[in-house]
């Protein structure tokens, strides 16, 4: 099958690159992985189910400060210790998630990001453990290989995911929910469950990420780790790259990332405004993002292709997979 | 439509190239000192003086021409505020860009994270703005402190309440890493040179009513008070000890009694406070008039604590590297580690570990709604007005 093949081949190459890039490429690339994947899960709630969320970054930093506190305290390996943080920030998304979700549109965007304030706040005050302002230092990561390889296999594994998603039922139920709430609803969806599945999905991901980030940089405290800019280069990434879509993230992500590195490094006072600049354009020129521009000059399949191709049979059609 | 957006991107490539090609001509070979700056974001308010002292430093080297002879160039990029960002631009500073020597970003957040590329690379990192000593207790080898540790905070007050013969002292601070360092190195000095420790006690960050603390003291009749403490506690400590009609003969309250608030927030009874500062423009330290006058010259603003620390800081870096006499850079940190040096900041001398033990903070008085410095002796601009008046007879 050629495209299991061009997976493959994509994968390798990705995984290769350490054996041939110096250490300052590996780091470029890693924040560029690592911020391709939180575009990637932010996509699943707010691109495809439509709730646009401005505090993911709560679950981000959870993951880091689990992530850390297991490594300095227990001494867990690292990558088990971000994994805890994922798994962590997704339990923790479960309650809040069932209590936010209930919030719509502007409120639940405002929600998410008072959310992230709170948690903030508590990482400040939580002193015994999170020893406050100072915040905690971890081991020194000598070796960026294996910090890239991690990010890269998230990142990764949010591609494959979210074209799963972007091919099933459950996609369809957050496109759904997404177009019109209500009439879902009284097409018998489960919005509710609907919803917090994308919810939990879309934590999870962020708190392993913000655990390989605090072994990466090996040192976390309250206001980067929960930082709304994290937020933000995830948000401008998904509308630069085209929300809801398989590949957007992807392509929002590795612009945006490039850019930084050729263009903003050139320009210290001015890449703020250049930020903005961009996603002024992006608005107004390319509201349904790259992606879309790539589709529309044939460059790129349209989305749900197995969806579209079970729909153009003739008959008799079969329950797509969950 | 499309038409323009090709136009948008063209312009933007042009000047990406425009940025390249105009990058400074490099003639003469010149030494180029690397850091990342906070020019963006939360912290670049106060970073902007950590920059402009690099800048004043690289002037005057090169007006005192060059180091080992070269011309010295500044490189900066913008960490945006961000340690992970930071983190990535000292790689690239060292594997990419291959600067010779690596000075410190502003704040420990981002230090932090720095300090750890640079000991991947074994690259000295003189560090002016990082404060915790924590970042030194991590085995780091290259990573140099310039600024106040935290165990020299205070020392200075023992002294003055010995040479007015005060007799017992007492101290309450506020929970923190920096203060469970500072307080008890005082009151060992304060021991061993023969001021009785009366009382020694810890509240947590946050507490606003100290009267319980204060009358416990009160009724100890201390000499001395030293409030360990930062901007509103200081505040708040000051004014309670007034309510409850509590005059030590030498009330001293912490770096956060040496802010201009703190004078705004308690008028005529901040007179006579004791405070702590990291600098003062009128410190006599060796250059330190001429420093505030060709900073004020070439920004048309004061230079603060940041911008002082941050030209002490690369001075005792120069002075590490013009003794190594090369730019290798473990002769470079042993030079370092064996210099003893004063610098506009006031002294500089490391530990072992590259923690600093040589700076000491001074120790101002509000005398007549202006801040004099009283300790250490050489650089006092006024005499001590001590033992302060009790509250009652103040007018």
């Amino acid at each position: 099958m050629p495209r299991a093949l061009l997976v493959g081949l994509a994968l390798a190459g990705a995984g290769a690159v350490p054996l041939v890039a110096n250490n300052y490429v590996l780091s470029v690339l890693i924040s560029l992985a690592m911020f391709t994947g939180l575009a990637y899960a932010w996509n699943i709630i707010s691109g495809y189910t439509g709730y646009l969320s401005f505090g993911q970054v709560t679950f981000f930093g959870v993951g880091a400060y689990t992530a850390a506190v297991l490594i300095i305290k227990l001494h867990v390996a690292w990558p088990l210790a971000a994994l805890a943080g994922g798994l962590l920030a997704a339990l923790l998304s479960l309650p809040l998630g069932w209590i936010m979700l209930r919030l719509r549109g502007p409120y639940f965007a405002i929600g998410m990001l008072g959310l992230s304030r709170i948690a903030e706040r508590i990482a400040f005050a939580w002193e015994p453990v999170t020893d406050g302002g100072r915040g905690l230092y971890l081991p020194p990561v000598l070796d960026l290989r294996a910090v890239y390889w991690a990010v890269v296999l998230v990142a990764a594994a949010l591609v494959g995911i979210t074209s799963l998603l972007d091919n099933s039922r459950f996609g369809l139920r957050l496109l759904a929910i997404r177009e019109d709430e209500g009439g879902a609803d009284n097409l018998g969806i489960n919005t509710t469950l609907a919803k917090l599945q994308a919810f939990v999905l879309s934590a999870f991901f962020p708190g392993v990420l913000g655990g390989i980030y605090a072994w990466h940089v090996s040192y976390v405290d309250p206001v980067t780790a929960f930082a709304t800019q994290i937020d933000l280069t995830a948000i401008v990434a998904v509308l630069l790259g085209g929300a809801g879509t398989v590949w957007g993230p992807l392509i929002g992500g590795v612009t945006l990332s490039v850019l930084a590195e050729v263009l903003w490094a050139r320009f210290p006072f001015i890449h703020t405004a250049l930020f903005g600049a961009l996603v002024i354009v992006t608005v107004l020129f390319l509201p349904k993002g790259l992606a879309d521009a790539f589709r529309q000059r044939g460059w790129l399949a349209p989305g749900r292709a197995f969806l579209r191709r079970l729909a153009a049979r003739p008959a008799p059609l079969e329950a797509a997979p969950e | 439509m499309r038409k323009r957006w090709y136009a948008l991107v063209a312009v933007a490539a042009l000047a990406a190239l425009a940025a390249g090609t105009l990058s400074p001509a490099s003639g003469q070979n010149p030494i180029v000192v690397g850091a990342s700056i906070s020019q963006t974001g939360r912290l670049a308010v106060t970073a902007t003086y950590v920059l402009q002292a690099y800048q004043l430093w690289v002037d005057d080297v090169n007006a005192k021409g060059g180091l080992l002879g070269r011309p010295v160039t500044l490189k900066v990029y913008d960490d945006k505020s961000d340690p992970g960002t930071g983190a990535k631009l000292y790689e690239k500073l060292i594997v990419d860009d291959k600067v010779d020597l690596v000075a410190g970003p502003y704040s420990t957040p981002v230090s932090a994270a720095a300090s750890t590329v640079n000991e991947k690379y074994k690259k000295v990192m003189v560090a002016p703005m990082a404060a915790g000593d924590a970042l030194w207790k991590r085995g780091y080898r290259y990573l140099i402190q310039t600024l106040t540790p935290s165990s020299l905070y205070y020392i200075g007050v023992v002294d003055l309440a010995l040479e007015r013969g005060l007799k017992t002292i007492a101290f309450m601070s506020e929970d923190s890493e920096a203060l469970r360092v500072a307080t008890p190195a005082v009151a060992d000095l304060a021991q061993k040179k023969g001021l009785k420790v009366v009382h020694n006690e810890y509240f947590p960050r946050g507490t606003t009513d100290f009267s319980a603390m204060l009358t416990r003291i009160k009724a100890l009749g201390a000499d001395v008070l030293v409030c360990g403490c930062y901007e509103p506690e200081s505040v708040l400590s000051v004014r309670q000890s007034k309510e409850l009609d509590y005059s030590p003969r030498l009330l001293f309250a912490g770096h956060g009694a040496a802010v201009p608030e703190f004078y705004k927030a308690l008028g005529k009874d901040a007179e006579f406070v004791l405070a702590s500062d990291h600098w003062d423009s009128r410190m006599k330290t060796p250059g330190n008039a001429e420093f505030v006058e060709r900073f004020k010259k070439k920004y048309g603003r004061e230079p603060n604590y940041h911008a002082a620390g941050t030209y002490g800081g690369m001075q005792a870096f120069e002075a590490g590297v013009r003794k190594a006499g090369s730019l290798d850079q473990d002769k470079i940190r042993q030079a370092l580690g064996e210099l003893d040096l004063a610098t506009i900041f006031g002294r500089y001398k490391v530990s072992e570990t590259g923690g600093q033990i040589g700076k000491t903070s001074i120790i101002v008085q509000w005398q007549g709604g202006k801040k004099e410095i009283l300790w250490p002796g050489g650089t006092a601009t006024a005499k001590a007005m001590l033992p302060a008046p009790p509250w009652a007879e103040r007018r």
